[in-house]
C-alpha cells in the first residue's frame, strides 16, 4: 500500500455507500415487481432528490477526470464543458417537462417508447433505443476507467478491486433499482462539493494564488487561438462543441431516466435553474488541470509511473495526492469513485428499461409486469458485466473513441425526441431516414479523423467553418427528415397512428 | 428520515387569485402570455452570453487573478441560472391564472 491512510478512508467510504445502495430499496418502498418502481423510482423524486440524482448522473467520474485532464493537456478548449453544461438547461426546460407529461399519461418509461407512441412506428423506436444502448456502453466503460485510475493512483494493483466494486454495483442495482443511485448520489455530490471547495482554497494558497497558477500556463493554451483569415477557427469549434454536447446530453438513456423519475414538470423546470450549481463546481474542477500544470506534477519522480500509465488522466489524482493530507486524498478519491458508481448504476438501469420496453416486448414477446421487471433487472447485470469485460479485453483508448462516437450517435435522436414534443409535422419513416443519414455521415467523418478528433473543418461559401461533427450532422439529419416528411405524409400519412393527444403535452 | 422522496408536493401550484374581476383577469392573461413569450427570448440571451466566443476569448481584464476568458464564463453560470429561474417564475404565474 503506497498510501495507507488514503486507502483506508477510501475503502471505508466505498463500503458505506454500498451498504446504502442495498438499504435504498426499502426507502419509500413501492412494489419492486413493477418496472416503474424499479426503473423509475415510481416517478416520485422531488426537487432536492432530483437535483442530486440528475447532478450525479450528468457530472460523472469520467467528467471529473477527463475535463481537468483536457485542460492539463490541451488548455482552454477543455473549458467548453462550462458553456456546455449551461446551455443544456434551456433545452431541459423547454423539452423535458412536456416529455414527462406525455410519458406519465401513457406509462412510458423511456424516450423511444414516446417516439413509438407518437409515430406508431416500432422500427423508429428500435433505432432510437439501440442508439441509446450502444452509446451508453462505452459511457459505462469510461466510468470504470475513471475508477481504475483512482484505484491505480492509490497503488492498489490488479483488476480485482474494480471487478469487486462493479459486482457489488450490479447486485444493489438488481435489488434496489433507481432508488440506489438516487440515495448514493446524495453522498457522492456532498463529497464532490466538499472536495472542490477545499481544493480551490488549499491548492491556490500552496501555489501562490490564481495569478501565479495562470502564469504557469503557456500563453497558447491560456485562451483559444485567434482564427486565421477565412476561417472561424477555434471559435466555432468551441461553440459547436458546447451546443452539440448540450443537445445530446439529455437524450442519453440515463439522463432521460433521471428526468422522468422526477415527480412532475415543475420539479424539472426548477432544476433547470438549480442544476447550474454543478456547472460552477465543474468550472473550478476544470481549473484544477491548470493547478496540476502549475505544481509541475508531470516532472515529479513519484508520479512518473502514473503519468506513464494513465497520461493526462493522472493529473487530478496526482494533484490530490500532492496537495492534500492522506486522509483527505482518500475522501477526494472516494468522491470520484462514487461518482463512477452512481451514473454506472443509472446507465445500466436505463439501458435495461429500453431493452425491455422497446426491444424485448416489441420484438420477442409480450410479458406480464413482473416478468417485464425481471427481464430489466437481468439486463442491467448484462450491461455492467459487458462493461467490465470491455475494459479487461479491449485497450482503454477504444472506450474513449467509442464514447466520442456515442455522442455523435445519440444526438441523431434529437429530431425524433425533442422536436416531437412540439410538433407532429414529421413522418416517422422520414425521421428514421434522417437518423440513418446522421449516423452514417457522423461515423464517416469521425473515421476520416481516425477517431481522434470530434471537429471537422467544413467549407461553406469559401469560408472554413470547423464544427463539432455531431452538431453538423444532426442539422443534416433534421433537414432530411423535414424535407422527406412533406411527400411521405402526402402519400401515406402516419398521423392517424399518433397515440398521444395535444392535451398530453400541456406543461 | 432526513430526505423523503415526496417531501414536498412541489407540483401543486399556488391557488389562483380570486380577487380579480373576469374582465381584469382576461386582460391580465394576455399580458402574461406575452410575458412568457418574452421569457423564452431570455433563453436566447442565455445561449448568446454563453456562446459568444469571439467576445470572451481574451485574457484581460483579469479579475482576482483570473483571465477574462475564465471569470466571464464562470460568471455566466449564476447569471444564466437566474435568467432560467426568472422564466420559471413568469411561466408559473401565467399558468396559475389559467
Amino acid at each position: 500500500m503506497t498510501y495507507p491512510v488514503a486507502t483506508i478512508v477510501f475503502v471505508a467510504l466505498i463500503a458505506f455507500v454500498i451498504v446504502l445502495g442495498f438499504v435504498a430499496g426499502r426507502w419509500k418502498a413501492g412494489n419492486m415487481d413493477s418496472i416503474e418502481e424499479w426503473g423509475l423510482g415510481g416517478r416520485r423524486f422531488g426537487t432536492l432528490i432530483s437535483w442530486f440524482l440528475i447532478g450525479g448522473d450528468t457530472y460523472t467520474a469520467y467528467t471529473f477526470i477527463a475535463i481537468p485532464a483536457l485542460m492539463f493537456g490541451a488548455g482552454a478548449i477543455g473549458f467548453f464543458a462550462v458553456p456546455y453544461t449551461v446551455v443544456c438547461y434551456p433545452i431541459l426546460f423547454l423539452v423535458f417537462p412536456k416529455l414527462w407529461k406525455v410519458a406519465r399519461n401513457h406509462g412510458y418509461i423511456t424516450g423511444p417508447e414516446f417516439v413509438r407512441g407518437r409515430y406508431g412506428n416500432r422500427w423508429l423506436a428500435l433505432a432510437i433505443g439501440v442508439t441509446g444502448i450502444i452509446a451508453t456502453m462505452p459511457y459505462i466503460a469510461l466510468q470504470l476507467i475513471g475508477m481504475q485510475t483512482i484505484i491505480g493512483a492509490l497503488g492498489i494493483p490488479g483488476h480485482i478491486p474494480l471487478i469487486a466494486a462493479f459486482a457489488v454495483l450490479a447486485a444493489f442495482t438488481y435489488t434496489s433499482g433507481l432508488r440506489a443511485p438516487a440515495m448514493i448520489s446524495i453522498v457522492k455530490d456532498s463529497l464532490i462539493y466538499l472536495t472542490v471547495i477545499v481544493a480551490v482554497i488549499v491548492i491556490p494558497t500552496e501555489l501562490g494564488g490564481f495569478s501565479a497558477i495562470f502564469a504557469h500556463v503557456a500563453p497558447a493554451k491560456l485562451i483559444l487561438p485567434t482564427p486565421p483569415a477565412g476561417s472561424t477557427g477555434a471559435y466555432t469549434s468551441y461553440a459547436t462543441l458546447a451546443l452539440g454536447s448540450a443537445m445530446a446530453l439529455f437524450l442519453y438513456p440515463h439522463t432521460t431516466t433521471g428526468i422522468l423519475s422526477a415527480s412532475g414538470p415543475r420539479v424539472i423546470k426548477r432544476n433547470a435553474a438549480l442544476l447550474p450549481a454543478y456547472t460552477f463546481v465543474l468550472g473550478l474542477l476544470a481549473l484544477l488541470g491548470f493547478m496540476a500544470v502549475a505544481a509541475g506534477l508531470a516532472k515529479m519522480p513519484q508520479f512518473a509511473a502514473g503519468f506513464a500509465q494513465y497520461h493526462a488522466s493522472f493529473a487530478i489524482p496526482a494533484l490530490m495526492l500532492y496537495a492534500f493530507p492522506g486522509w483527505f486524498a482518500g475522501v477526494a478519491f472516494a468522491a470520484i469513485a462514487i461518482g463512477a458508481l452512481v451514473p454506472a448504476a443509472i446507465m445500466s438501469i436505463a439501458s435495461a428499461n429500453i431493452f425491455t420496453r422497446d426491444i424485448y416486448k416489441q420484438f420477442a414477446s409480450a410479458t406480464s409486469p413482473s416478468t417485464e421487471t425481471l427481464i430489466a433487472k437481468l439486463f442491467s447485470i448484462v450491461m455492467v458485466v459487458g462493461a467490465v469485460l470491455f475494459i479487461l479485453a479491449i485497450p482503454n483508448t477504444y472506450a474513449v473513441q467509442l464514447q466520442l462516437l456515442g455522442g455523435m450517435w445519440i444526438i441523431q435522436t434529437f429530431p425524433a425526441i425533442a422536436f416531437s414534443v412540439f410538433t407532429r409535422f414529421f413522418n416517422g419513416w422520414a425521421l428514421l431516414i434522417g437518423w440513418a443519414v446522421g449516423i452514417v455521415s457522423a461515423t464517416y467523418l469521425a473515421a476520416l479523423n481516425h477517431l481522434m478528433g470530434a471537429i471537422w473543418a467544413f467549407h461553406i461559401l469559401g469560408y472554413t467553418v470547423p464544427s463539432y461533427i455531431a452538431f453538423a450532422t444532426v442539422i443534416l439529419n433534421a433537414v432530411i427528415a423535414a424535407v422527406l416528411s412533406v411527400p411521405f405524409n402526402a402519400i401515406a400519412s402516419d398521423r392517424a397512428r399518433d397515440a398521444t393527444k395535444a392535451a398530453d403535452y400541456a406543461a | 428520515m432526513l430526505f423523503s422522496i415526496d417531501m414536498f408536493d412541489e407540483n401543486r401550484r399556488p391557488a389562483p387569485p380570486t380577487s380579480l374581476s373576469k374582465r381584469n383577469r382576461r386582460s391580465n392573461r394576455t399580458f402574461r402570455c406575452s410575458e412568457v413569450r418574452l421569457a423564452k427570448i431570455i433563453f436566447l440571451v442565455v445561449l448568446v452570453i454563453n456562446l459568444a466566443v469571439p467576445f470572451f476569448n481574451r485574457t484581460g481584464p483579469a479579475l482576482f487573478g483570473f483571465p477574462f476568458f475564465y471569470w466571464y464564463q464562470m460568471l455566466a453560470v449564476p447569471v444564466s441560472s437566474l435568467l432560467i429561474y426568472a422564466v420559471f417564475r413568469a411561466e408559473d404565474r401565467e399558468e396559475t391564472e389559467e
